[in-house]
C-alpha cells in the first residue's frame, strides 16, 4: 500500500480519536426486532395457502363429484357442527362439544356456501324446454295421426371436419325418399340437440319438399346429467302417437317406450340402407293405427325392428296360408 | 308392369351414380317402389362438394407465413452458426451470448421476410392464374414459379430476372412432381 494512504488513514484515526473522547458513554441504540416480520409473513402464507387449498379442493369435488354426492358426503361433517347437549351429559362433556362445534363452524358453513352456490348455478340454469307444448294443438281431422320425431346427426346427416376440405355435411342414402313417402302418414317432426343456427339452413337444404312440419332443436330439449334429452312428453301429442327414430335412441330420449333405434350412419358407410328398409315398418303401422304404439314397440325390444318385422310377416302370411289351406281340405 | 321411379333427380346431383333399392323385396307383395341410393356419399350442401382447394385468401396466408417461418428458422440457424465462429478468445460468456443473438436476430429477419415475400408473389400469382384459366392443374404452379422468380429480380435486370424466373419454374415443376410421386407412391 502506498505512502498517501497510510498518511491519509493516520491522520483520520486521529481525528476520530479527538472527536469521540466522551464515545464510551454514548448509548448504542436497540438491535431492530425480528420477530414481527416473521410472524406477518407466516400468517399472510398460512392464510394464502388455506385459500388455494381450499380453492383447490373445491375445484376437485366439482370435477369429481357431482351436486347430490357432495351433500351426502358432507352430511356428517355439517351436522357435528350443530352441538346438542345431551341430558346425562357433565360439565366437562358440554365444554368439550361447545369447543369442538365452535371450531366446525367455519368449515361448515363453507361447505354449505359450496354447495348453496352450486346448486344455484347447475339447478337455475336453462335445463328444461322453453315451454311446456312444443307444438301446437293438432287438427280435428286429423287426430288419428302419429307423430314421427325425427333425429338429426347420424340419423339423417353426418357432418365431419377435416382439415383437407373443412367442414363437410352428408345425407343418409334414401332419406329423400323416405322424407317424401311417410309425410303422406306421418306428422313428421325434427328434434334434435344441435343450435337453431346449424338446424335451420340444414333442413331446408334437406327438405326441399317441405315434408318436415315443425323443428326443434336445442333450446326445446332437456339438459340432464350433462346431457340434452328429447322430452317427447312435452310434444302436446297422445303419447301413444309418438315415434322416436334416432341412431342414439335409447340414450338421447326420456322416454324409451317410444323409441326406435336405428343403426348410427357415417358418411363412409355408402352401403346403408336402414333408412328405407324401415318404411315398411312405419307404413305397417301408419296403416294399422294401433291405439298405443308403446305395447308394439315393447314387443320389438331388443330386436332389429325392420328385419325382425318382416320375419313376423312372413309367418303371418304363412300362417294365413295354411288355415285357407285346412279350409279347403275340409271343404 | 310400369316401375314407378320416385324423381330423385330433382334433388340430387344428376350425375350421382345410383342403384335401385327395394325395402319390400322380402315381403311377398306387389311391388310399388324401386328407390335410388347413391353408391358414393352425398353431399347435403353442393357448395362444400364443390371446392376443391383453399381460397385465395387462404393460399396466401398458408404461404406467406410458411415462408417467413422457413426462412426465419433457417436464417436464425445459419446465423447461430456464424456467430459461433465469430468467437474471440478472451470473451467473456455475456459477450458471446450477446454476438449470438445479434446475428441469429439480423439474420433470422433478412432471410424471413425474403422468403415471405417469395411466398406472397407465389400465392398471388397461382390465384390469379387460376381465376384466368379457371382451371387447376401442374402449369398453373410451373408458371407462378416463372412468374415469382422474374417479378422477383425483375429490379436487378433483365437478365438476372430471366434465370430466376427459369429456376423458379424448374424448381416448381420438380416440387410438384415430387408431391405427386409421394401421394402416389408412399401408401399412407
Amino acid at each position: 500500500m502506498s505512502l498517501g494512504i497510510l498518511r491519509s488513514r493516520a491522520i483520520s484515526l486521529a481525528s476520530k480519536r479527538f472527536l469521540c473522547t466522551n464515545a464510551a458513554s454514548a448509548p448504542l441504540p436497540p438491535p431492530p426486532s425480528a420477530a414481527s416480520p416473521s410472524r406477518w409473513n407466516f400468517l399472510k402464507y398460512a392464510v394464502v395457502g388455506a385459500l388455494t387449498g381450499g380453492t383447490a379442493f373445491a375445484g376437485y369435488a366439482s370435477y369429481a363429484y357431482s351436486l347430490e354426492e357432495v351433500e351426502e358426503k358432507t352430511r356428517s361433517f355439517r351436522e357435528s357442527a350443530k352441538y346438542a347437549a345431551g341430558d346425562g351429559a357433565t360439565a366437562l362433556d358440554k365444554f368439550q362439544g361447545l369447543l369442538y362445534s365452535t371450531a366446525m363452524t367455519v368449515p361448515a358453513k363453507a361447505v354449505e356456501l359450496y354447495l348453496d352456490a352450486r346448486r344455484l348455478i347447475e339447478e337455475q340454469s336453462y335445463t328444461e324446454p322453453y315451454t311446456d307444448k312444443l307444438l301446437p294443438d293438432l287438427l280435428p281431422q286429423e287426430q288419428h295421426v302419429f307423430t314421427l320425431v325425427l333425429d338429426l346427426n347420424e340419423t339423417l346427416i353426418h357432418y365431419i371436419w377435416t382439415r383437407d376440405t373443412g367442414w363437410q355435411t352428408f345425407k343418409r342414402p334414401g332419406v329423400d325418399a323416405f322424407l317424401e313417402h311417410l309425410a303422406q302418414f306421418y306428422e313428421i317432426v325434427v328434434y334434435t340437440d344441435e343450435q337453431n343456427m346449424f338446424v335451420d339452413p340444414v333442413i331446408e337444404r334437406l327438405d326441399t319438399k317441405h315434408c318436415i312440419r315443425y323443428r326443434l332443436s336445442r333450446p326445446a330439449t332437456k339438459y340432464q346429467d350433462g346431457k340434452h334429452f328429447r322430452d317427447l312428453s312435452k310434444l302436446n301429442r297422445n303419447p301413444g302417437k309418438v315415434l322416436y327414430l334416432s341412431g342414439h335412441a335409447l340414450e338421447s330420449c326420456l322416454q324409451p317406450e317410444n323409441c326406435l333405434p336405428i343403426k348410427a350412419w357415417q358418411q363412409q358407410d355408402i352401403d346403408d340402407t336402414a333408412l328405407l328398409d324401415f318404411i315398411p315398418f312405419l307404413e305397417f303401422v301408419a296403416r294399422s293405427s294401433p291405439p298405443d304404439i308403446r305395447p308394439v314397440l315393447a314387443s320389438y325390444q331388443g330386436c332389429d325392428i325392420p328385419s325382425e318385422f318382416i320375419r313376423r310377416s312372413k309367418e303371418h302370411q304363412r300362417r294365413m296360408q295354411e288355415q285357407k289351406n285346412r279350409g279347403r281340405f275340409w271343404k | 308392369m310400369a316401375y314407378q321411379t320416385p324423381d330423385q333427380d330433382s334433388s340430387s346431383d344428376p350425375k350421382t351414380p345410383t342403384r335401385l333399392y327395394n325395402p319390400y323385396k322380402d315381403l311377398e307383395v306387389p311391388i310399388r317402389n324401386l328407390y335410388q341410393l347413391p353408391t358414393t356419399p352425398e353431399y347435403l350442401f353442393v357448395e362444400e362438394a364443390r371446392r376443391k382447394r383453399r381460397s385465395w385468401g387462404e393460399n396466401l396466408t398458408f404461404y406467406t407465413g410458411c415462408g417467413y417461418l422457413a426462412g426465419a428458422v433457417g436464417g436464425a440457424a445459419s446465423g447461430l452458426i456464424d456467430g459461433v465462429k465469430s468467437f474471440e478468445s478472451g470473451d467473456t460468456a455475456k459477450l458471446r451470448v450477446n454476438r449470438v443473438l445479434n446475428s441469429s436476430g439480423h439474420a433470422g429477419r433478412a432471410w424471413g421476410n425474403r422468403l415471405g415475400v417469395i411466398g406472397l408473389l407465389y400465392a398471388g400469382i397461382e390465384s390469379g392464374i387460376v381465376a384466368a384459366r379457371d382451371t387447376d392443374d401442374v402449369w398453373n404452379s410451373v408458371a407462378a414459379g416463372l412468374g415469382t422468380g422474374a417479378l422477383y429480380r425483375a429490379a436487378r435486370g433483365v437478365r438476372s430476372a430471366a434465370v430466376a424466373g427459369a429456376v423458379g419454374g424448374v424448381v416448381v415443376g420438380v416440387a410438384v412432381t415430387a408431391k405427386q410421386a409421394l401421394k402416389r407412391y408412399v401408401p399412407i
